[in-house]
């Protein structure tokens, strides 16, 4: 007797590792970004059977509806002839099949000879809310991760500067542009007029 | 019952696909972003499934954070993209080395 929920991994582990697959190896730039979109789509199911139901709607909505549509517009915006033809480098592939065989060793010897660590009373979190429902969250990142959280605004402020001062046409006309010559150049004496004028004697 | 030891199986092995695309997409900018993309998917997966293990939410948080930095590397990625795109008209990394010595 299979469980729903093991029907249900199983089926997006499969669709999941299948587009994973499609991304790396697909030519056409365009179908390797929708397979990412349909991986992320099956990892916020995976993500949704771990009770992690707001990161999986944020995935859903942050990263298909934002980046990967940002990733679709410069895919088709670039012309289809200009991305560079895979070349054989079949060298690596030596190189990466130790790196992976060190990599499920490593796995392996974490997991293996010793179990998991038994993690503390599951019923506490077994009720209506979800262990990772916007609640749940809302007061851990609030308070124990403000800081970091302050320091994500931050970031996410410098990435906006820097992706529009990177991507501004510095040479179009009427381009709003810092010119530290005529900064520095600057006279007061053009800058600041004195009036002498009679006091309003009224 | 919280299938971990599947779940870190299923992220060992986005992250090895994902490092094998690096490694034959090395010319083209595009797929080595895409490819770390699904790095990070990969690596926001265990956190979820560890999260869930130990019943602590310090994991989802982690996701979060990563998910933000990873927006940001990846509006910054694609900027840089297409100003090398309008200034070489290719998006071919071997093109770009000019601090080649």
């Amino acid at each position: 007797m299979i469980d729903i929920i093991q029907l249900v991994f199983a089926q997006f582990a499969t669709i999941l590792l299948v587009s994973a697959t499609a991304v790396v190896v697909s030519k056409n730039p365009v179908k390797s970004v929708l397979s990412l979109v349909l991986a992320f789509f099956a990892s916020a199911v995976l993500w949704m059977l771990q009770q992690a139901e707001f990161l999986a709607l944020a995935l859903i909505f942050v990263y298909i509806g934002a980046v990967m549509t940002l990733f679709l517009f410069v895919v088709l915006m670039i012309n289809a002839n200009s991305i560079p033809q895979r070349r054989r480098s079949w060298f690596l592939l030596p190189l990466l099949l130790a790196l992976a065989s060190v990599f499920f060793y490593a796995f392996y010897r974490a997991f293996y000879p010793m179990p998991l660590p038994q993690a503390a009373n599951f019923s506490a979190y077994q009720g209506a809310t979800m262990l990772g429902s916007p609640e749940n969250i809302a007061q851990v990142l609030y308070t124990d991760y403000r800081l970091a959280f302050e320091g994500v605004a931050v970031l996410l402020l410098v990435a906006i500067i820097a992706a529009i001062s990177l991507s501004q046409r510095a040479t179009q006309a009427g381009a709003l542009k810092q010119r530290v010559a005529k900064q520095v150049a600057a006279d007061p004496s053009t800058r600041i007029r004195m009036v002498n004028m009679e006091a309003d004697q009224s | 019952m919280s299938f971990v030891v599947e779940y870190t199986i299923l992220g060992a092995l986005l992250f090895i696909i994902s490092l094998f695309g690096m490694v034959i997409n090395r010319q083209n900018i595009i797929a080595l972003l895409m490819c770390v993309e699904l790095m990070l998917l990969a690596v926001n997966t265990n956190f979820v499934t560890f999260s869930h293990y130990y019943h602590a939410v310090s994991g989802q948080i982690m996701v979060f954070f990563v998910l933000a930095v990873a927006a940001a590397e990846s509006a910054i990625g694609l900027a840089i993209f297409v100003l090398m795109y309008r200034n070489k008209a290719t998006v071919d990394l071997d093109a770009m080395a000019e601090l080649k010595g």
